[in-house]
């Protein structure tokens, strides 16, 4: 029975290997020393699936494919997150932009997530979750001004509001919502310990809100009051006015 | 040949004086003591299973006991199915809508952060009532990026979009936020 199970195991693991190897070294940028590299530090074998697709596809020369390995085994090193780089090659890849003009794209975003990660290892606050809040904050023009106040502010809240009013603080700020005012709805969700998760995403009840004429100011008010009685962002629409088909619909119409 | 027949004598004479012994009656308790004195052999749990499983079995049933037994089964199914996926709440459902009056376009497909940017899985119908190209995608909670690709090349952002950022290359990505279940039309 044991040496069932042990042939079953082995043939099991060398069938994954076989499969891992077709897929790694399928293409040509694929045994390049970039790519060894690449797989070395961990980064998983789509980048390199994606980077010979694309030279398969015409959209990246050979050695822009080296160049993008040798990208991703340095932010590998750097210990930046690869999912939002992997994310970004992939939308530029999709949307058939030459390798030429995608490098200097994910160079810039290598820039912002550096500096998310420095100011998140000054308030000794880095993990992977906040270093992909920040940095994609960054990428979307947050001034850096708003993340360095935010963390030095909040820096010793309990781990998971941190989260939350880091991605609250990015998305309002997408939005345009002064920061100022952010401040105050944190300081009252920090008080009452009730900056749940719902609050991440604040920012659809104000450009809702934003719609139907509601003020910035106003809004604001509402949401340190449902914070203050521990409520959600459910209950700032309803303090607004919205309708109730608007709070219980299922689907979001774009 | 010579040495096979003294061989094949001596085998006679043995047959010979076996057949003509006395019959003898074995002691009380003999064939016991030489059971006990046998090491029983088990054979091994690859060979008791491979018996197990390879033995031929007889299955009677008459139609009486099967439909109640059908019953239990598919009951049971359904209880565990039920169970497995009624209580996880279902991703929200997020409609996309791009209004085209004069009906320009032969296809439309939402691409984004949220299916790798592939039409494949995302392409509109277009209702020639409304002159609106729609589709409806589940997702779970999270912000996501996005642009509709017209006839498979021409990137277009989301006119009521309320957000879009650059995307660096030369477009503008529409954003999307998604809460959990509840509140999803705000």
């Amino acid at each position: 029975m044991n040496k069932l199970f042990r042939k079953l195991a082995v043939f099991s693991f060398a069938a994954v290997l076989v499969l891992d190897a077709s897929i790694v070294l399928a293409g040509p940028v694929a045994s390049s020393e970039a790519a060894a590299v690449v797989r070395e530090c961990g980064v998983s074998a789509s980048i390199i699936k994606q980077v010979d697709a694309g030279v398969d596809g015409g959209t990246v020369t050979e050695a822009d494919g080296v160049a993008l390995l040798a990208f991703f085994a340095r932010i590998c090193r750097a210990g930046l997150p690869s999912a939002p780089f992997e994310a970004k090659l992939a939308e530029g890849l999709a949307k058939k932009v030459p390798s030429i003009r995608i490098i200097p794209v994910l160079e810039t975003m290598e820039r912002q997530y550096a500096l998310a990660m420095k100011i998140l290892s000054d308030g000794n606050v880095v993990d992977a979750d906040s270093v992909a809040l920040l940095g994609d904050g960054l990428a979307k023009g947050v001034p850096v001004e708003v993340f360095r106040g935010y963390v030095e502010q909040y820096g010793t809240q309990e781990r998971v509001m941190f989260r939350n009013g880091l991605a609250m603080t990015s998305f309002l700020a997408q939005a345009g919502f002064d920061y100022a005012l952010t401040g105050n709805i944190l300081e009252t969700g920090f008080k009452a310990d009730s900056l749940t998760t719902p609050w991440r995403y604040f920012v659809r009840v104000v450009l809702l809100a934003r719609k139907r004429g509601i003020d910035d100011v106003r809004l604001a008010e509402a949401a340190r009051e449902s914070l203050a009685g521990g409520g959600s962002p459910a209950d700032v629409a309803s303090a607004l006015g919205f309708t109730s088909r608007d709070l219980s619909g299922r689907s979001i119409h774009r | 040949m010579s040495d096979e027949r003294p061989a094949r004598m001596l085998d006679e004479k043995i047959t010979e004086r076996i057949r003509t012994m006395p019959d003898a009656t074995p002691p009380t308790g003999f064939a016991v003591r030489v059971m006990a004195g046998i090491e029983p052999k088990r054979p091994s749990v690859w060979t008791r299973f491979k018996l197990w499983s390879t033995r031929p079995r007889s299955v009677t049933f008459t139609p009486v006991r099967l439909v109640p037994a059908l019953a239990v089964v598919v009951l049971l199914i359904g209880v565990g199915w039920f169970s497995l996926s009624g209580n996880q709440p279902s991703p929200p459902m997020v409609r996309f809508m791009l209004r085209d009056p004069g009906m320009q376009a032969r296809s439309v497909a939402v691409i984004g952060s949220f299916n790798d940017w592939k039409a494949e899985h995302a392409h509109m119908r277009f209702d020639r009532k409304t002159g609106v190209w729609t589709v409806e995608l589940s997702l779970p909670p999270g912000d996501y990026e996005y642009m509709f690709l017209v006839d498979g090349r021409t990137l277009v952002p989301d006119p009521e979009a309320p957000l879009s950022h650059d995307d660096g290359f030369g477009n503008r990505n529409s954003i999307l936020f998604v809460n959990g279940s509840h509140e999803q039309a705000l």
